[in-house]
Order: structure tokens, then C-alpha cells, then sequence
């Protein structure tokens, strides 16, 4: 019987890689780049995915998960929240707190001329390996990041 | 370099998005295809390598959408059952005519599959695309050859249904999983990796929960039946559950329970509903493979379906459905309206599949169905024709609903009072010699302005058989072997379904086989000639070679049509096209017997029939004589 679609995980990723890219694309000072008031809210609400999970949260995970959920936004910060935490994960206790730290500070900031440049190349370092990571879980493929898995 | 790579992207998905332009499926797909193509080339800063893969994410997202819709086949095959899914849309408030409804039947399609409003997470808020939601269904090939599988939609218009009405389960869920996680307060389970895939899987299962009970309580017994048969087939594994779906143990428990309920009220339906259920009781799981936590999930979506206010299966339609249905059985019609003195009245999709399941699943055709009565084939071979000839039956009586119900008079009682006065029309009812010996031709459609005196117009049906390009030489009506990959005859017609009031197109000198809208049930004391309208032939129609009509024939006719003229003849499905003339038998030499007892190739077809010329009892009697 039915299942989650492929159609609707590849529509979550490529949603969740578009925000980290705005977000890359407006630190990075691209031409025509724009962080939104939407991109933060989702970003912030991203955060708020994290062990030990509150009751509340683990509704709001489990509302995210289901196929017929239709808020947009709301999906894709589940789905950044889950792939920021497998990328701390990879970090040591101290540097995922400082890197955390930087994050947030990115994502609050409304001008990029009050964020530390430390805080903006940690940020950087994040969003590139989340949308990596989105990548290789959304190709399947955890032992080689590509298509062509016999070469 | 980087922006190179894309251009090859986009190059191969253009030309697939194309490949949907070429395909005749509905203009809604074209547009698809134009929105994804402009999407595709839209706005790709392509700079870093991070920006490509987030690209060949997109491309990934609009490939996987072009080759879901590139499935879809071009020749309506599937179109039978949009009036089904519009009746289950129209139950649960669900505008249909606000969606468009996009359905995968064939034969390479393994399983049943929703995908609610495909685009849904396709284009950005702020993107202007021009069509209504798509809500693309697959459908497994099996229900063309069972009855009650085609049921099992109902669990996917169930996930179509909370895409659209999600605050009922956003609403319910947060405070009935807050009080859950309150009470079972273990820092263990807040605070465990693994959280991540149990939040995954009682979500999964929760909507499976909720979508099983949409489609039982739309589809009442014929849903649960075929939930149950179809898990038997399932090995001991999938039986504990599975990441994306619950423990099938619970799934049967529940449809168990539906179904006992249904028994407790004593709703027999003349003893078929207890035979129906001796099939499967057997397959009753051991409660000793109940899962608690499971358990705890299907009460929750037990709460939110309560908490959403749908109503229950009502068995009331059951009964209803049942007593419209089994006399039009019984007398081995399709289920398409009541026939009576009264004016017609229609049969629903869910009323035909409601009743043909416990029909056929509790062998009530054993009773009086006039087929297994009468045919002369052997217990074996009368239950497979039957169980083909049902389903059939079903799928045509299911794609004709609409059209009647948009074109019929039903509610006109002025308009009956003149068709009434008609003789024809007054065979419907016809005893003679003290037995019921009825002329009936179903759907009615217009019978005001199809009976004449002496014949009745026939409408155009939507299937045809043309012929294609083979391999064959030539086409031999009985090979050597006569086995079933030798026989050329069913490799050298391809089948076309055309929708009521779409155009065939018969081109010059083309030869196809087609049928009649209309189901005819002839009586035994009469045998018939099917000709073409001369309006039609003075176009060049030629639309029957082999005319004569067997006495007590029930079924659609296959139509040989040609078109003799040089230019292309576009013909409308649905319209009139042909007559049948009815010629009495005289007294004393027809046969009360019937049809069936001559044991024909042709049992109750409702489609363009391919000729079955090897079962003819000639080739034996020709072949064994040898010249002296």
C-alpha cells in the first residue's frame, strides 16, 4: 500500500537545501540575495528540534512527519532540524556548541555588517555540509555521493 | 565547468518534460509540463559547487514528478474509474471538480499509491502555475481480474482527504501526544537517537490508521474484505509492521472487528454476508502477535477520525445496495440500473462493489444467477467465466455512471409517462408463457428518442480493437498448436479506450472492431438483426458484417466497422450509430433454454470482443477427415 512518495522527500530536500542556500548566497554578499522574514522563522524553528525533545516538540515532529501535513514551511524546518543535528552530531561537545552559537547569531542578525566574520565562516561550514548531507540522503547513497554507484 | 554540468541537466530533463507534450493523456499534463520547464530554466545562480547540488536536487524533484505522469497511458485505459473516485471525492466533501484527477492503471503498475496534489511541494508560494491541485493515483493491474480489490482506493482518497482537511489531525494529534508524552515521562525516550525514527513511524502509522478507516467507512465490507484478503498473501515479517506501515496483525484486527459488527446486527443479506465471512475467518491473526505500543498509536488516529466527524459505514447502504443489485446479478446484468415498471434507477459505483463482493464472495450467484443456472460448462470452468465476467461487469457499469446519470431523464416522470407508452420499452417487463422472457437494453440513456416500433437505436461504445503491425506474415485463425503464445489473433489487436463524447477517428478503409454502448439482454422467442442508421452509412459507415443476433443473447455487441469513404470519419463516442431490428421467432420453435446452454465463446461481453475463431467446434470435424 501507499507509502511517502519519492516525489514528496525529494520536494522536502530540495526545500530544505533552497533555505540553507539563500542563507549561504546572503552571507556570502551574492548579488540579489535575500534572507526573508519566512527563511529566519524557518531556520529559527529548525533549532528548536534537539534532544532532550519536549513533549510538544515530539507532537510537532511527528505532525511534520505525517505525508498529508500541507504547511510547507513548517516541514521543511523539521527537515533542516533533522539534518543540522546529524551535522553536529559529527562534531566534538565543545565546537557543536560554538557552532551552534554562530548559527544562531547568522540567523538573528538582520545585517550582516553585526555578525562576527568567525561566527559567519562557521556558519558557512554548516549550511554547506547540511546541504551536502541532504544530497547523499536523498541519493541513497551513503558509501558513494553520486549517481553513477558502480564506478 | 559548473554551469556546464547543469546545462546537461536540464538538456536530458527537457527532453522527457517534452515527451509529455506528445502524449494525449489531458491538456492539464501539457500545462504541468510547461510550468516544470519554466521552473527548470528559472533563476539557476549556479556559482559554488553547493549551489549544484542543490540544482540537481530540483532536477531530481521535477524528474521524479515527469516520469510519475509518463506512466500515465495515452489511451484511457484507466478512465473507468474516475466516476468511482469522483462518488468517494463527493462522500467526504471533497470538490472534485476543483482537482484534476490523474489515474495509473496498467499493467506495469504493481501497487496502489496516492500522491495528493502532486505539485503541492514542487514550486515556490510565490510562483504562478495555472492548473487546479493533480491528485495522481496508481492503480495496481490485479483489479482487472478481482472484485472487491478495487476497494482498497478508498484508503488512498483517505490520504487525499486529510491532505486537504490536515487541521483536524494537526489540531487533535498535538494535545492527545503532549498528554502521552506527559504520562510516560522516561528520559530515555526524550532524549534517544532513536526518537527520530519512531517519531517517523507513529506518524506513518497513524495516517494508515486514519486512511483504512476513511476507506471502510465509505466502502463498508468490501473495503475490509479486500484489506484482509489482500494481507494474507504477506509473509510473517511484514505481519509485525514495518517503518512506513503498522502491524498488519492490527490492520486485520480492525477490519475483523468492522466486519463483526456488521455481522452482530444480523445483516444477512440472504445468508451471502455469513458465507462471505466463512472465507475468511480462518485468517483471523492470533492475538498473541497484538503489539501494545501499536495499540496505543491506532487509538490515537481512533480519536482524530471521531474528532473529524466522518461518518461511519452506514448498513443501511448495504442493504439498499444489495437489493438493487442482485436481481440485476441474478440476471446476469451489469449493475447499471434498476430494471422495473418504474422509471430506472441508477447504481452507484460503491453500490455495485459493496454488493458484487458479497455477491460473488458469498456465492449467492449459486442461488438464481442465471448463467450458472444455465450454462452447460463445467462447476470449474462456469466459476472462472464468472468471476471474469463479473469483474468486467463491474468496471463497465462503474465507467458508464457518469454519463448516465449527467444524461438520463431520471427524475423526469413526465418524460416516462410518454416512454411507457412505447411497446418496445414495455418488453422490459415482458412474461410470456408465464415466465418472465423481458427485452432489456441498459443504460437508458434516451429511450424516448431510441425505441421506435420495431427497433431500438444503439449508441457507440468506447472500446476498440484495431489492428496493429506484427510480426505475422499473415494472421492464422488456428495455428498448429493452437497453444496460447502460437495464436496470432490476440498479438495482432491493440485496445483503445475512447471516453462518452471523445472522437474515434475511422480513417479510410480502416477496418476496427467496436461496440455497442448498451448492454442488450434479448428474450428467448426472439433473435435480432444490428444495422447502421443510413444517416451513418450515407457517410460511408459500415458498421456490422456478421448481423443476426442469437435469441436470448445477453451482452454488448461487437461492431465491425469500416469506413468505405476516402476521407477520415471522426465518430463521437456515445452517439447513435446503429439499430437493432427484432424478429419474433414463431411459436414452438424457440427455447426457453436459452443462450448460455449453447456454450459460446462470447459470455456477456461489454467490450469489442477479438474473434476466439480456434474454439470453434469445426476445426476437430475438418481436420480429422482425410480424403480417401
Amino acid at each position: 500500500m501507499s507509502s511517502i512518495s519519492a516525489v514528496e522527500k525529494s520536494s522536502r530536500s530540495y526545500y530544505a537545501m533552497s533555505v540553507l542556500n539563500r542563507l549561504r548566497h546572503w552571507i556570502d554578499d551574492r548579488a540579489g540575495s535575500q534572507m526573508s522574514n519566512k527563511d529566519r522563522e524557518i531556520l529559527s524553528e529548525s533549532l528548536s528540534f534537539k534532544y532532550p525533545m519536549r513533549p510538544e516538540v515530539i507532537a510537532k515532529a511527528i505532525i511534520y512527519n505525517l505525508r498529508s501535513c500541507n504547511d510547507k514551511e513548517m516541514i521543511t524546518s523539521f527537515q533542516i532540524g533533522e539534518i543540522l543535528r546529524d551535522v553536529f552530531g559529527d562534531l566534538e561537545e565543545e565546537e557543536h556548541e560554538l557552532y551552534l552559537n554562530a548559527l544562531k547569531n547568522v540567523i538573528v542578525s538582520v545585517s550582516k555588517e553585526d555578525i562576527d566574520k568567525n561566527d559567519i565562516i562557521k556558519a558557512k561550514k554548516i549550511s554547506n555540509e547540511a546541504i551536502r548531507k541532504l544530497g547523499e540522503l536523498s541519493e541513497g547513497a551513503y558509501s558513494h555521493p553520486g549517481n553513477y554507484k558502480d564506478l | 565547468m559548473l554551469n556546464s554540468i547543469a546545462e546537461c541537466f536540464i538538456e536530458s530533463l527537457e527532453e522527457r518534460i517534452k515527451l509529455l507534450f506528445s502524449k494525449d493523456i489531458s491538456g492539464v499534463v501539457t500545462d504541468v509540463g510547461e510550468s516544470l520547464l519554466g521552473y527548470l530554466k528559472d533563476n539557476n545562480d549556479i556559482i559554488d559547487p553547493e549551489d549544484l547540488v542543490v540544482f540537481k536536487q530540483k532536477v531530481k524533484m521535477i524528474s521524479n514528478i515527469v516520469s510519475l505522469l509518463l506512466k500515465g497511458f495515452d489511451n484511457g485505459y484507466a478512465l473507468w474509474l474516475h466516476p468511482l473516485i469522483k462518488e468517494l471525492y463527493s462522500r467526504l466533501g471533497i470538490d472534485y471538480d476543483s482537482r484534476y484527477v490523474f489515474l495509473i492503471n496498467s499493467n506495469e503498475i504493481n501497487d496502489y499509491k496516492v500522491y495528493p496534489d502532486v505539485l503541492r511541494g514542487c514550486f515556490p508560494s510565490d510562483y504562478k502555475v495555472k492548473h487546479k491541485p493533480i491528485d495522481v493515483f496508481t492503480i495496481p493491474a490485479e483489479v482487472s481480474y478481482d472484485i472487491s480489490a478495487i476497494s482498497l482506493i478508498g484508503h488512498e482518497v483517505g490520504h487525499v482527504y486529510w491532505a486537504i482537511k490536515y487541521s483536524y489531525i494537526e489540531k487533535r494529534i498535538e494535545s492527545l501526544l503532549s498528554d502521552f508524552y506527559k504520562v510516560n515521562k522516561s528520559p530515555d525516550l526524550f532524549n534517544n537517537p532513536r526518537l527520530e525514527v519512531k517519531i517517523k513511524q507513529i506518524a506513518n502509522h497513524i495516517e494508515e490508521y486514519l486512511c483504512d478507516s476513511i476507506g471502510s467507512s465509505m466502502m463498508g465490507p468490501a473495503f475490509d474484505f479486500a484489506l484482509i484478503r489482500y494481507f494474507i498473501s504477506y509473509k510473517a515479517e511484514v505481519f509485525n509492521g514495518s517503518h512506513s506501515h503498522p502491524p498488519n496483525y492490527c490492520r486485520v484486527s480492525q477490519a475483523f472487528n468492522r466486519l463483526h459488527n456488521i455481522s452482530a446486527e444480523d445483516r444477512d443479506l440472504d445468508g451471502a454476508f455469513r458465507k462471505m465471512m466463512g472465507l475468511i475467518e480462518e485468517q483471523k491473526p492470533n492475538p498473541e502477535l497484538s503489539n501494545n505500543e501499536d495499540e496505543e498509536v491506532q487509538k490515537i488516529s481512533d480519536e482524530i477520525f471521531e474528532y473529524a466527524k466522518i461518518e461511519c459505514f452506514n448498513v443501511k447502504v448495504m442493504e439498499e445496495a444489495w437489493a438493487k443489485v442482485r436481481l440485476e446479478l441474478d440476471a446476469f446484468r451489469p449493475p447499471l440500473e434498476t430494471v422495473s415498471d418504474d422509471i430506472p434507477e441508477s447504481i452507484s459505483p460503491i453500490e455495485s462493489i459493496i454488493a458484487m463482493t458479497v455477491y460473488y464472495y458469498g456465492e449467492a450467484y449459486k442461488n438464481e444467477n442465471e448463467y450458472y443456472r444455465k450454462s452447460a460448462v463445467s462447476e470449474e470452468i462456469k466459476e472462472k467465466i464468472l468471476l471474469k465476467t463479473f469483474v468486467s461487469h463491474l468496471s463497465y457499469s462503474i465507467s458508464m455512471y457518469d454519463f448516465v446519470t449527467h444524461s438520463s431523464k431520471r427524475d423526469s416522470s413526465e418524460y416516462y409517462k410518454e416512454v411507457k407508452k412505447n411497446s418496445l420499452w414495455k418488453m422490459r417487463t415482458r412474461i410470456h408463457g408465464g415466465k418472465t422472457n423481458p427485452l432489456i437494453i441498459v443504460p437508458s440513456i434516451d429511450p424516448k428518442t431510441q425505441y421506435g416500433d420495431n427497433s431500438v437505436d444503439l449508441r457507440l461504445g468506447g472500446s476498440f480493437l484495431i489492428l496493429r503491425p506484427t510480426k505475422y506474415t499473415h494472421i492464422d485463425p488456428n495455428p498448429k498448436n493452437n497453444s496460447e503464445t502460437d495464436r496470432h489473433l490476440p498479438n495482432v489487436y491493440t485496445q483503445i479506450d475512447v471516453p462518452v463524447g471523445k472522437e474515434f477517428i475511422l480513417h479510410p478503409h480502416q477496418f476496427v472492431l467496436a461496440c455497442t454502448l448498451e448492454y442488450i439482454c434479448l428474450p428467448y422467442d426472439f433473435y435480432a438483426l444490428v444495422l447502421g442508421r443510413s444517416s451513418w452509412g450515407r457517410m460511408g459507415l459500415n458498421i456490422a458484417t456478421a448481423t443476426t443476433v442469437q435469441a436470448g443473447y445477453k451482452g454488448c455487441l461487437t461492431l465491425e466497422l469500416r469506413n468505405l469513404s476516402e476521407t477520415p470519419l471522426p465518430l463521437t463516442v456515445g452517439l447513435r450509430i446503429a439499430q437493432l431490428c427484432l424478429i419474433p421467432i414463431p411459436e414452438g420453435y424457440s427455447t426457453t433454454a436459452g443462450y448460455f446452454v449453447s456454450d459460446s465463446k462470447y459470455v456477456g461481453p461489454v467490450k469489442a470482443e477479438m474473434p476466439k475463431i480456434w474454439e470453434d467446434k469445426d476445426w476437430p470435424l475438418v481436420g480429422d477427415f482425410k480424403q480417401a
